[in-house]
């Protein structure tokens, strides 16, 4: 029985090989907002050029808006080889119903064979109802991008509210829809030598198309000490904190740190001891500090797929069998509430005597003169 | 006064999952099952509109039969009719199925003038089936909504972005998900569930809604197999005595260059 079942989305039908070959090319959505071009649009392009290089594409960059000409060379000299330059006056702000027309009409005309979207809330409107429209598959939320021996973009994303990652793919269907979390790739440095080709596109949009009224946009800026996206060092606590109060311990330490910021598990932010904003993991955001301190938290899968980017994760917690463990760079079995104070005090001892030594330093050469 | 669309899914209560690391699988047979949180959001949106408007709540659920349970919640909580479109032949549909089977469910046993969902589902939290039906059914959508104003021709919903929100106009009928900021869901009393078990559930088998074998033929296939990347140097220091083993990580995170 078990050699009659087909293999994991292997598709062997001629027809139907010869349908998906129509296909070429790998897309991302470049998405404008506030005047700028989305950080995501950047990360996109350096998965695009991963993904690229392998399927042996061209990637190019869908930009949709108004007034927004001059972003077409940022994405060339951060990824792309040719922009679609989608403009008009309906494309103004993000509305679904003209951003998807503009879009498919572009899908159906120029067959690509993947089209990456960010995981923020207006690319995953779009990328859903074009996946309706152009009648495709759409793997969400993703974190990583492979593609397998049969040349078919594996989609890999947290499952089971991260419990488990799994591997999607869209064996018959095209464009292989995805969206990508904000934080899951870093940007390619910019190469000012690449060139590229723009080509604009004038979709047809109807009266129809704007039954939607953006009445109000209003921008809420973060507290700088609260973007966990652009934070240099996170301090996370999760459970092991007790009550809303110890926070201030993280507190303290986020707080020695340039650009450092307090964060929090899912439990800890559903528990309202931590806004909602600040809740890194699956259905919270995704970050790539510097250092990370997992402070009293175990390490689920769900809250691991929002860090694991970080570059030095530091983890201190009492249950030596902790998960986190297993992902750390550095970790302290311990209790949290002997550690942390006890940490403060030696980065603050370390940072005078570096001071002093260099103060000293300077007197001393000072002296042979 | 509004007839009102809800859809609710049974899902698996994710915090019981256990995984069988022999085969790298989950099993989900046999864990508890309950109402998608943001479900409990939409139903409760619903029920506020018509106890202001009037009207009428319809609950709908794709799933295996156990999802009575949360179509009589559904009822307990306030809806005031509740359908399962079933099919034991398949186990479960992905996010396109679901959404040609609630888009034909909408024309069959229309007409409505609001959908309401949840965002995601917080099993595989896909975030496409409201997009998808309302894509069907040619309705605009209001994807994010953390606060919704009815007025008899038209909706203004509040779309919560990461960085602002946008405050958005639409003609009926429409397609709104809602984030979990929009209402506390209300409790069931004990009255209510007392008069939720007799109404009835109305089974609809697909084959009552003009459905194609297409419409539910999976565009994904999904396996679940990865486990965390994880290249770091792992060196875990004994806490037994605090002191030394701060002054060893210090030593370490000095060298690193983060400190």
């Amino acid at each position: 029985m078990a050699s009659q079942q087909p293999r994991f989305g292997v598709v062997t039908d001629p027809e139907i090989l010869k349908r998906l070959a129509e296909y070429r090319g790998v897309w991302v959505y470049a998405e404008v907002d506030d005047n700028q071009l989305t950080n995501v649009s950047l990360e996109l392009l350096a998965a695009a050029r991963y993904v690229a290089q392998k399927t042996k594409e061209d990637v190019s960059a869908v930009l949709v808006g108004y007034g927004i000409e001059r972003f077409a060379r940022d994405l060339i000299v951060h990824g792309a080889d040719r922009v679609y330059l989608i403009q008009d006056e309906k494309l103004k702000l993000y509305v679904s119903d003209a951003y998807t027309e503009a879009v498919s009409q572009l899908v159906l005309a120029k067959k690509p064979s993947i089209f990456l979207f960010g995981a923020n809330r207006n690319a995953r409107d779009l990328a859903s109802r074009v996946a309706g429209r152009v009648n495709t598959g759409l793997a969400a939320d993703c974190i990583q991008l492979e593609v397998n021996e049969n040349g078919q973009l594996e989609q890999i994303r947290p499952d089971f509210g991260g419990k488990e990652l799994s591997v999607v793919l869209t064996p018959k269907h095209r464009p292989q829809l995805t969206t990508i979390r904000p934080g899951s790739y870093k940007p390619l440095p910019a190469d000012y030598n690449r060139s590229g080709i723009v080509e604009s596109f004038e979709p047809r949009l109807a009266e129809q198309h704007s039954r939607i009224k953006v009445i109000k946009s209003v921008r809420e800026r973060l507290d700088p000490k609260e973007d966990l996206e652009k934070a240099k060092v996170i301090v996370a606590g999760g459970m092991g904190l007790r009550n809303k109060d110890n926070f201030k311990l993280l507190h303290q330490l986020a707080e020695l740190f340039e650009g450092g910021a307090v964060a929090g598990t899912r439990s800890v932010c559903e528990k309202g001891w931590l806004p909602h904003h600040l809740q890194v993991g699956q259905s919270g955001k995704t970050v790539s500090p510097k250092l990370y301190f997992a402070v009293g938290l175990s390490g689920a899968i769900q809250h691991l797929v929002g860090m694991q980017n970080s570059e030095v994760i530091v983890a201190i917690n009492i249950d030596k069998e902790a998960p986190i463990f297993k992902v750390c760079t550095y970790g302290i079995v311990g209790d949290l509430f002997e550690v942390v104070p006890l940490l403060i005090d030696e980065i603050k001892r370390v940072r005078i005597e570096r001071t002093l030594t260099k103060e000293s330093v300077k007197a001393e050469s000072a002296g042979e003169r | 006064m509004p007839n009102i669309l809800v859809t609710v899914k049974q899902v698996v209560d994710v915090d019981s999952l256990k995984i069988d690391r022999a085969t790298n699988t989950i099993t989900t047979v046999g864990v508890p099952r309950k109402m998608n949180d943001f479900d409990k959001n939409a139903l409760e949106e619903a029920i506020r509109i018509r106890e202001k408007q009037g009207g009428k709540v319809v609950a709908v659920s794709v799933g295996q039969q156990s999802s009575r349970d949360v179509l009589k919640e559904a009822l307990a909580m306030g809806a005031d009719e509740a359908y399962l479109i079933t099919d034991q032949s398949i186990p479960e549909f992905d996010s396109r199925a679901v959404s040609h089977l609630i888009s034909k469910f909408y024309t069959k046993f229309g007409p409505f003038d609001l959908v309401i969902m949840g965002e995601g589902s917080v099993d595989h939290f896909s975030v496409q089936v409201g997009p998808r039906v309302a894509e069907l059914l040619k309705l605009p959508q209001l994807t994010y909504t953390r606060r919704l104003e009815y007025s008899g021709d038209s909706v203004v919903a509040e779309r919560d972005l990461e960085d602002g929100f946008h405050v958005v106009r639409s003609p009926l009928p429409c397609v709104v998900t809602v984030a979990q900021e929009i209402n506390q869901p209300r409790l069931p009393t004990l009255k209510s569930i007392l008069a939720a078990s007799k109404k009835p559930i109305n089974l609809v088998p697909p084959s009552q809604l003009e459905i194609n074998a297409d419409m539910l033929q999976p565009v994904v296939t999904t396996k679940t197999v990865v486990p965390p990347k994880t290249e770091r140097k792992k060196v875990v220091i004994d806490g037994s005595k605090p002191e030394e083993a701060v002054q060893t990580l210090i030593k370490h995170l000095t060298q690193e260059g983060v400190i």
